[in-house]
């Protein structure tokens, strides 16, 4: 009587084995695709072209758990010709996406004379660290 | 648990129409990913920021998706051009239903 059962438990864990050793490695994968895929995905199937973009981040920081990021792109602003969305990747994070920002119409294209005031000042910050790099745009890790 | 959190937005005095000028905002906001032991050597419970927002007179100016991998106080800054008075709302979403809303009027001469 007991002989049925056990011979049914058996196949059973041996499966729930096999799903947990087949699950694994696919999950594993899926959860770190490598930036090429992330940017191939994002891109979908457009060819990657080089330049236009810009990314300003300080070699040597005081703060590694704040860095601040500059991206800046060469794009008019305008109502025909406008960036619609910017994606910073880290190929070395485990999860590869930092930021993800899309643009409306208001927003702009830097002027070429910085506005009063437009430097960020260590008055205006008033946590630990500071976000001082001369145009810092993000702060990522 | 509603969190307490204060933010700092940052607009340039004497704003001209069409000019194109640059808001800085900042959110004091720990940024919690859930995998980090606290002192006692518990896990501290996720808490991030993961979305903000920004609308002038509900047109969107950036929407901006925040990952893990951005730092405590999340600082973000770009440009707006505005051509006619109006008011700038600012809104950050977060886990556990986190919001914290602002709203600047801007009036560009």
């Amino acid at each position: 009587m007991s002989a049925l059962p056990s011979l049914g438990r058996r196949p059973l864990l041996l499966a729930a084995g096999l799903l947990c050793l087949q699950t694994r490695p696919a999950s594993a994968v899926s959860a770190t695709l490598s930036l090429q895929q992330m940017v191939d995905r994002w891109a979908e199937g457009q060819p990657v072209r080089e330049g236009k973009i810009s990314l300003e981040i300080a070699e040597l920081v005081e703060n590694g758990n704040a860095v601040p990021i500059t991206v800046r792109v060469d794009s008019a602003m305008n109502a025909t010709d406008r960036v619609q969305e910017i994606i910073v990747f880290n190929e070395r994070n485990p999860q590869r996406d930092v930021l993800r920002a899309s643009f409306g119409l208001p927003a702009a294209a830097p002027s070429s004379q910085p506005a009063s005031g437009s430097r960020p000042r260590s008055s205006w910050w008033p946590w630990p660290g500071s976000p001082t790099a001369a145009s810092g745009r993000t702060v990522s890790t | 648990m509603a969190e307490r959190t204060r933010s700092l937005i940052h607009l340039p005095q004497g704003l001209l129409k069409g000019q194109p000028f640059e808001v800085r905002v900042t959110l004091g906001h720990p940024m919690e990913n859930g995998l980090r032991p606290d002192g006692f050597g518990n896990v501290v419970p996720r808490s991030l920021v993961t979305h903000f927002e920004c609308k002038l007179d509900e047109q969107k100016v950036c929407a901006v998706e925040l990952y893990p991998a951005i730092a405590a106080n999340p600082y973000l800054s770009f440009w707006v051009r505005a051509d006619a008075p109006g008011m700038l709302v600012f809104e950050w979403l977060g886990d556990r239903g986190f919001v914290h809303r602002e709203t600047r009027a801007i009036a560009p001469a």
